[in-house]
């Protein structure tokens, strides 16, 4: 799906976790960009599950691709389903960013890269549950890249329609969604922490 | 010792291992407007390493030929015109030597500017219509000079604008400018959805602090870039070719299906440090109106 074909992370060790068509082929373009690529799924939320999976194997590389979020009306949303709906999304992101981050602080040597992928922000019906995980995440992003930007650790997101429907972008807005995170978790974007970008969100 | 031994510090690749393929721009003819120095030479020297034919337009011809040098060293094919990016009939003319030269420009790269601290109270008239009408008019008249012979020509092509990290908070003491480099982003947006229909894409870069010889927020010195760097939370200031190749990558058929967007470059400068601030000094009461290095 990438057109990139340059190896942008040659040598780098990614973990992928999410599933689905986007996931999918930014996993590929991370493969195609020299990187070795193990994936996890998304929906764990204990910190043990998550700590398991960085004792395995070291990680430079963390693409988060959350959870697909209910579109319900907001009034008969019920509790549990608010809690868990962002328990495995916006609670598993930052678990998995942390836990990243502490096998990198302090390791002399080491950088590292997160990408979020999320659905852009759109105000509209059915959206109360993806809208508010935005907001949430957006400063996520600018709040860890501050944190941890003397780590060496860079944190980025893409935000954009083509997250979500995959399927129903455009062939370029797919490609250049593959090319641009393959980018952003690579050293020539080595200047680029706390950004928040979109595809193309017209 | 400002960045202690024990913060990590990363660097991008150097220039000379570049990250696109050679040639992937063959074909494409560039131009881009302040070109002759800084941010716009690095913009047009990744565009060129990438294989794109250049056109500086520089506000004099001196100034455009000393780019144009600069590529002509690498091998690159340029040529360069002195102009004024506020008056429609220069830019036009400059287009019409470029296309007879080069072919269709398919590639705009917006950085004509000028930028120095200021007051808001004691900035002329002359002075706030100095520099936003470079930037805003400037931007204007070579995008649409440009969408409409792309449009003429059956559509598609690229531009990409150089804007700046403080386009979100507001710059005290540098009100001209930054007035005019938000102008220049929510500009692209509006364009990008303008031209969609034509296959013009536009995009925007938002970018922090590259130090270089025209510089207006401090020398060049090391010591300078070392001190400046200190104050972002990635520890350094950026890199020329750092700037020139996201520029590139937008413009480029890696990004054939970004547009209207506002890429940041800044090393997290505009991101909030920390809650608690120094107590505030007006602009006008401070020693340096843009405040001091550590």
């Amino acid at each position: 799906m990438s057109t990139n074909k340059m190896p942008w992370l040659a040598g780098r060790r990614a973990l992928v976790a999410g599933s689905g068509a986007t996931v999918d082929a930014v996993t590929a373009a991370l493969l195609a960009a020299g990187a070795t690529v193990r994936r996890a799924p998304s929906d764990l939320v204990e910190a043990a599950d998550i700590a398991a999976l960085f004792d395995a194997e070291a990680v430079d590389l963390l693409v988060h691709g959350g959870t697909p979020l209910p579109g319900d009306p907001p009034e008969s949303l019920s509790l549990e389903t608010w809690r868990a709906s962002f328990s495995a999304d916006l609670d598993g992101r930052y678990l998995f960013a942390a836990e990243f981050a502490r096998r990198i602080i302090g390791d002399a040597g080491r950088h590292g890269a997160i990408l979020f992928l999320m659905p852009g922000f759109r105000a509209e019906a059915g959206r109360t549950l993806a809208g508010t995980a935005h907001g949430a995440l957006d400063n996520l992003v600018k709040s860890l890249a501050v944190e941890w930007g003397r780590d060496g650790i860079r944190v980025n997101a893409i935000a954009a329609r083509a997250v979500e429907a995959f399927a129903d972008a455009t062939a370029a807005q797919r490609e250049s969604l593959c090319n641009l995170a393959t980018w952003f978790l690579s050293d020539h974007a080595a200047y680029m922490t706390g950004t928040v970008a979109g595809i193309d969100e017209l | 010792m400002l960045i202690p031994p024990h913060h990590t510090v990363i660097e991008a690749p150097p220039p000379e291992r570049p990250p696109f393929p050679p040639g992937m721009l063959a074909g494409q003819v560039a131009v881009v407007t302040g070109g002759g120095s800084g941010m716009g030479l690095a913009m047009a020297t990744e565009m060129a390493r990438a294989g794109a034919a250049i056109a500086i337009f520089g506000r004099t011809q001196e100034k455009a030929d000393q780019g144009a040098a600069r590529l002509r060293e690498m091998g690159a094919r340029v040529v360069a015109f002195g102009g004024d990016v506020r008056k429609p009939e220069s830019v036009a003319e400059n287009f019409d030597r470029t296309e007879a030269e080069l072919g269709p420009v398919t590639i705009v790269g917006n950085n004509a500017g000028g930028n120095y601290p200021v007051t808001a109270e004691g900035m002329s008239p002359g002075q706030w219509r100095s520099i936003t009408r470079i930037a805003i008019d400037g931007t204007f008249l070579v995008s649409t000079e440009f969408a409409r012979r792309r449009i003429a020509a059956g559509g598609g092509g690229a531009i990409v604008n150089n804007s700046a990290q403080y386009i979100w908070s507001g710059f005290p003491g540098d009100a001209h400018s930054a007035s005019a480099k938000a102008a220049i982003a929510t500009m692209s947006t509006a364009m990008a959805a303008d031209w969609k229909r034509h296959g013009i894409r536009v995009n925007c870069v938002a970018a922090g602090f590259f130090p270089h010889d025209f510089s207006v927020n401090g020398s060049d010195s090391n010591r300078d870039d070392e001190r400046t760097g200190s104050m972002f939370p990635i520890g350094r200031v950026g890199r020329m070719h750092e700037f020139g190749q996201i520029s590139t990558f937008l413009v480029s058929p890696l990004a054939a299906g970004i547009t209207g967007e506002t890429l940041v470059i800044d090393g997290g400068d505009r991101l909030r440090r920390q809650l608690l601030h120094p107590a505030f000094v007006p602009p006008r009461e401070r020693d340096s109106l843009w405040g001091d290095l550590p």
